[in-house]
């Protein structure tokens, strides 16, 4: 069973496309480019992938998954369901 | 016809903000502002409606028929999920909205009522959030009172239904009410009224009315640049007004507009100007509708899943202004100015031009271009030769 911090990076990896975002765990995803509707949607169908929860845009704010820490936190809360 | 236009002249903004005192006794006493809030939003629709219009008896019905709707709805859902019975209710509580508006081009053109439009936001918003399970308690008068709040009645500010009965629901401090309710909502209703009847005023008056009734290319110049100007200090003036107003009964409101002429490309347009408008269109059309099409597998591409939610999305947020063919353009026009920037944004000419110590001020000024462009189409100027 694969840890759930490294499904999150690999969810945000390949909504941002690309793997820098592995660097900064506290970075503003959204501030820095790296995120925006699109890629929240991403984020949405990575979640659903790899965790099988199938989620609603409305169901994560943007704060959920602006940065590394804040999104393995949101998953870990949503997983435990 | 409407006696009094929400925010329309000086008068009735002061009136409007002396009968906001209550509100602050009612904090000073440390009560929940929504109790005055609720009673204040009868005259006041009788004000902005008439006692015995056309206007405020489809008022009435309208959101009585809707309330049931919703009401229903949550209850129904609680039972049986399915999307059939959602489609239904959705379909069901967009039908007045869509037969007002196609109304003018019958011989009911009178039908409707101020504010429609944006009302109808909020109760959709509702009950896609009763479908999505996130309204866990139904509070029927928060309800009522979240829908028809009157400081944002006629325009917006569009609200979500979970952070408005948070705030009002709540016994602000007085310091902080103070401070962060009372003067804030002040100040902003003072910014409104500079904008408003300053600025938008002035352009108004002296450049868009003084242009000649014929069109050239001279006039169609001069008309772009003032009613973009003219458009954004009036909304903006008149959504500061609301917010200031909202804040003053304990609602902080959201913001509409974030210095959307800094913008240095449309998608961060977009991001700066009409804001509740175009995070309502965001989150309840351009993501759904992206989400469910690449589950469904009609797109296995992101980018083209993206693009063509962006001229889905604009397209829809062209007709809801009116059933007018310039306002389909508009949204033509915006879809595919996002289309174009999401391309540009993706090129290398982007990422090396961003570098330039000249990018910020270029890409406002020929950002500013697209914007006013846009913003002829919308107003109709050209089709009024």
């Amino acid at each position: 069973m694969e840890n759930l911090k490294e499904i999150a990076l690999k969810i945000l990896e390949e909504a941002c496309e690309t793997d820098e975002v592995r660097e900064d765990e506290e970075l503003d995803l959204f501030e820095a480019g790296y995120l925006d509707s699109l890629g929240i949607v991403s984020v949405l169908l990575g979640i659903e992938e790899k965790c099988g929860i199938r989620l609603q845009p409305t169901d994560i704010q943007k704060e959920d998954i602006s940065t590394v820490t804040n999104f393995v936190k949101y998953l870990e809360k949503k997983v435990q369901y | 016809m409407i006696p009094f236009t929400q925010y329309g002249s000086l008068l009735i903004i002061y009136i409007f903000t002396l009968l906001l005192i209550p509100a602050i006794i009612a904090n000073l006493f440390q009560k929940k502002i929504k109790y005055y809030g609720i009673v204040l939003s009868i005259p006041m629709f009788i004000l902005l409606l008439g006692l015995d219009s056309l206007a405020i008896k489809l008022f009435c019905v309208f959101i009585v028929c809707e309330l049931i709707l919703i009401i229903a709805y949550y209850y129904i859902s609680k039972k049986i999920s399915s999307e059939f019975v959602y489609f239904i209710v959705l379909g069901m509580s967009i039908l007045p909205i869509f037969l007002v508006k196609l109304s003018v081009y019958t011989r009911f053109s009178g039908v409707g009522f101020i504010g429609i439009s944006y009302i109808s936001f909020r109760i959709w918003q509702l009950i896609i959030d009763i479908h999505d399970k996130h309204i866990e308690k139904l509070s029927f008068g928060t309800i009522i009172y979240f829908i028809t709040f009157f400081p944002t009645l006629s325009s917006g500010p569009i609200d979500r239904y979970e952070r408005f009965q948070q705030d009002a629901n709540r016994v602000i401090p007085r310091t902080e009410y103070l401070t962060e309710y009372l003067g804030a909502g002040l100040r902003k209703i003072g910014k409104g009224i500079i904008y408003k009847f300053g600025f938008a005023f002035l352009i108004n008056q002296y450049i868009i009315l003084s242009l000649p009734d014929e069109h050239t290319i001279k006039t169609i110049i001069i008309y772009m640049y003032a009613y973009t100007l003219y458009l954004f200090f009036d909304f903006a003036g008149y959504s500061s007004m609301a917010i200031g107003s909202g804040y003053i009964l304990g609602i902080k409101v959201m913001e509409n507009f974030n210095k959307p002429f800094l913008a240095r490309n449309m998608k961060e347009f977009w991001e700066r100007w009409h804001i509740s408008l175009s995070t309502w269109f965001g989150d309840y059309i351009y993501k759904r509708f992206v989400l469910n099409n690449m589950r469904n597998g009609l797109f296995k591409n992101k980018k083209n899943a993206a693009r063509c939610g962006n001229m889905v999305t604009m397209l829809v947020m062209g007709i809801w202004h009116g059933p007018y063919l310039f306002y389909i353009l508009y949204g033509l026009y915006e879809g595919i100015a996002l289309v174009i920037t999401d391309i540009y944004m993706k090129s290398k000419v982007y990422k090396n031009f961003k570098k330039r110590k000249y990018y910020n001020w270029l890409s406002r000024v020929v950002c500013f271009h697209v914007v006013a462009v846009g913003m002829l189409i919308f107003s109709g100027y050209l089709f009024s030769i």
